[in-house]
């Protein structure tokens, strides 16, 4: 994974200081995050599953964290398109939203 | 004093709309609010000069009112003309767009966040506002 603190402070207009509060924000949150979307995936709550998914694809993108955003946007059309009707495309897709997301927990434990 | 008013249920979209804005301006008042329902409640106990509205922000406590339904509320109250609106959402779709615009809604900012899209929306809102404020 690579992120540059620089570019992203530029996009967003802010400081680095605030940048590493707004990351140690996402990353605090992060696992209750995906745990409520495993828990609307179980229950099959797509209603909620939906707004979840928005809200934290939204998140990753104005935090520029591309690897979990790519994935969520995937994780999103695919609700959209109804075609989480076989538990092997969400689990799938939830599995890999989980590796991404340990990937970006890593690169930024000094923070955490 | 500026009176500004953030609805965005995203805490680190708020922090990031309020450090740019406290960039441009020093004499700021911000509320921000994290549901539709909360921005109609400010709304109706204090006026704003500028509200920035996101479209999509889910209640779970209570019926769900998103962007689109404040803006219809300021449109039934007659607060649209008295206020800048600016849109900033990551559902802006055309059919959104023509929705807004004819609510007299020309401020739209698309997320993810940029800085020189938020200035370039925000820069002539704030130099409209120095004006009134001098005349008055």
């Amino acid at each position: 994974m690579d992120y540059n603190y620089e570019e992203v402070c530029e996009v967003l207009g802010i400081d680095k200081e605030l940048l590493e509060e707004l990351l140690k924000e996402f990353l605090q949150n992060i696992d209750q995050n995906l745990e409520d979307i495993k828990k609307d995936l179980d229950t099959k709550d797509y209603s909620s599953l939906d707004k979840r998914v928005h809200a934290l694809k939204g998140v990753c993108a104005n935090l520029r964290l591309k690897q979990l955003e790519v994935e969520l946007v995937c994780f999103d059309k695919l609700l959209k398109n109804s075609q989480l009707d076989t538990s092997f495309s969400y689990n799938e897709t939830f599995d890999r939203l989980m590796v991404y997301s340990w990937s970006v927990k890593e690169y930024f434990i000094d923070l955490m | 004093m500026i009176n500004i008013l953030i609805a965005d249920d995203s805490l680190i979209m708020r922090q990031i709309i309020k450090k740019n804005l406290q960039d441009i301006h020093d004499k700021l008042h911000i509320v921000e609010v994290v549901t539709g329902r909360k921005a109609i409640l400010e709304m109706e106990r204090a006026n704003f000069n500028i509200l920035f509205l996101d479209l999509s922000m889910p209640d779970v406590k209570h019926k769900h009112i998103d962007g689109m339904d404040v803006v219809t509320y300021l449109h039934q109250q007659k607060k649209i003309e008295n206020m800048w609106v600016v849109i900033i959402s990551a559902n802006l779709t055309k059919k959104a767009v023509i929705k807004l615009e004819k609510f007299n809604i020309t401020n739209f900012i698309p997320k993810p966040f940029d800085k020189d899209k938020f200035m370039s929306v925000v820069l002539p809102i704030f130099s409209e506002l120095e004006e009134d404020f001098e005349e008055l």
